[in-house]
Formats: C-alpha cells, structure tokens, sequence
C-alpha cells in the first residue's frame, strides 16, 4: 500500500515537472521572438529562403539584374510620359493666348 | 496620368476649335448688325450686344473648361512634387474663379465696347491658353526628369558597384559607358536645375511675345535634359547587356 502511494505521487510530481519545463522553454521561445528586431525576423525569413534556393553570390547578382532591368524599364514609362508632356507644353496657343 | 493630360490635350484643342469656329459666325453677324443697325436702330443694337456677349461668354466657357481640365490633371498626377501641384492648383483655382466672376461681369455689360474690354482682360490678365498649359505640362516634364534623375543615378550606382568587382575594373569601353552616363545625368540636372521656379514665376500681360520668349529657353532646357537622359538611359542599357 505504502509501495503503490509512492509510485503515484512519484508520477504525479513527474506530471507536473514535465508542465513546468514545457511552460518554461514555451515562455523563453517568446520572448526570444518578441525580442527580435522585425529586421532581423526578415533576415531569417531571407536567409532560409536563401539556403533553400541554393543562394549565394550568383543570386545576388541575379536579384541586382532584376533591380536594374525594373529600373531601367520605370525609366522607359517615365520617358514615354515626358514625350506626352512636352508635345502638350508646346501645342500652339489658340483664341488669342 | 499620360491618359488625362492626353485627353487634356485633346480638350484643348477642341475648346480652341470652338473658339475660332464660334468666332467667325459672331463675327459675321456683330458685322451684320452694325450694317442693320443704321436701318432698324435699337433692336439691331441690341442684337450686336448680345452677339458680343455670347462670343465673349463663349471664349471664357473654353478657358473655364481647360482650367478644369488643368486641375483634374493637376490633382491627379502622382509625379508632381507636393510643392509644385499647390503652386499650380493655387493658380488655377484663382484663374477659374477671376474668370467665372468676369463671365457674370460679361452678361451685365450694356455696351458692345465694354464686352470688347471684358475679353482684353480674359486674355492679358489669365493668359490661359498661352501661359498657364504650358506651365502645367512643362512644370509636369521638369518633375518627371527629377525623377528619371534619380532611377538612372540608382541604376549608375548599382552597375558602378558591379563593374568595381570585374578584373581590372571592366573594360575600357564598359569604364567609358559609366563615365558618360553619369555625364548625361549632369547635365541633365544641369538643364533642369531651378527652372520650374523660375516658370511658375511668369505672369500674364498684354505683351504675349515677352511670354514667349520668357517660355522659350525653359522648353529648350526640358527638351535638352530629355535628350540627355535618353543618353544616359542607352549608356545603362548597353553597360547592363554587358555585364549580364
């Protein structure tokens, strides 16, 4: 009787040493997380997302391509519009000015 | 944006069609009345009056419309900076409400010479069609170039720092490409620099030839930093093929 009173409590307090523990390392997790610079959170969102592409300098050099062509491409738009605006500017005036 | 100001142009021109088109018949039948006038007397009198009052009151309908047109432009484009569109929004919100005041100061005119009077002050005091959409557009060019300015200026910076990692720094033609094309962008932001103060400073008057000279050089200077920027825009293009 004494024997199988033991083994119960012994479980219990095994019970609760594992609840305690998993709240414990629950709680250091978030906080860890909390305490992270949202910079930082996107520059391990980036670097797994690199290791998973395979990335290093030859992505670099592909995301830098990409930049540029998109630039250069705004850089098109942006000249297509100012042809716009410099015929209007210089329409003739009409019914006396 | 390219859209509205497109349609703008075509109202405009379509405004300015109705002017002149409109002109001729009022003009036709301000001459018929005068040629009656000696005949019937006050009712032919009457009937020039209102003739005038209608070419008068038609000829600032055109300019309200432009003046609309300008602002809804105005309001509308994302690529004017935060000054410029209140400098030009506060020119065309005073235009529109002088010439709405004048067209109420047209349909109480008595006498034909009054009206005549009324349409020198709606063309030497707003100077709509002369000076104002050209300032509006041209003001639009200078701000788009200021911000050709900075994508191409990124651009060199990206592709300077790329060739900084070639053996030797690149080749003698790739060093030479980004040398110009930083040259193209100076002088670009050298054509451009400090002119659309110096156009939003222009103002109306009697003298239409003075306003043209004053708007002469500062088309010449937007016309010039396109073309520059065009160069620069091939510099980039070449350098990027290169170094792909």
């Amino acid at each position: 009787m004494r024997r199988a009173t033991g083994n119960a409590v012994a479980a219990v307090v095994a019970l609760l040493g594992t609840v305690v523990l998993t709240g414990v390392l629950a709680g250091c997790r978030a906080q860890s997380t909390a305490a992270q610079p949202a910079s930082a959170v996107t520059s391990s969102a980036d670097a797994t997302a690199a290791a998973v592409s395979g990335a290093g300098a030859p992505a670099a050099t592909g995301t830098a391509n990409a930049g540029v062509d998109s630039d250069l491409s705004s850089v098109d738009g942006q000249l297509a519009g100012l042809d716009s605006a410099l015929a209007q500017a210089t329409q003739s005036p009409s019914d006396g000015g | 944006m390219v859209k509205t100001l497109t349609r703008l142009g075509i109202a405009t021109a379509a405004t300015a069609a109705f002017a002149t088109g409109a002109a001729l018949p009022a003009q036709a039948q301000s001459a018929f009345g005068t040629a009656t006038s000696t005949t019937t007397g006050k009712a032919a009198g009457t009937a020039g009056l209102d003739a005038a009052k209608a070419l008068a009151t038609s000829r600032i309908d055109g300019r309200l419309e432009t003046l609309h047109a300008l602002q809804l432009a105005v309001n509308d484009d994302s690529r004017l900076t935060a000054s410029d569109r209140s400098a030009l929004s506060t020119l065309i919100s005073g235009d529109i409400s002088g010439l709405t005041s004048l067209r109420g100061k047209v349909g109480g005119e008595s006498t034909v010479s009054a009206v005549r009077a009324d349409e020198t002050t709606m063309v030497d005091q707003y100077r709509v069609y002369l000076l104002v959409v050209p300032k509006v557009h041209l003001t639009n060019a200078f701000d788009i170039e200021s911000a050709v300015d900075s994508t191409l200026q990124k651009v060199h910076d990206e592709l300077a720092a790329r060739l900084a990692k070639e053996p030797g720094g690149g080749t003698a033609t790739e060093k030479s490409q980004l040398a110009d094309l930083q040259t193209q962008l100076q002088n670009a932001q050298q054509a451009e620099s400090g002119k659309v103060s110096t156009l939003l400073a222009i103002q109306p008057g009697p003298d239409a030839n003075a306003i043209h000279s004053a708007l002469s050089p500062l088309t010449t200077a937007a016309k010039n930093a396109r073309a520059d920027l065009r160069k620069a825009r091939d510099d980039a293009k070449a350098l990027h093929d290169e170094l792909k």
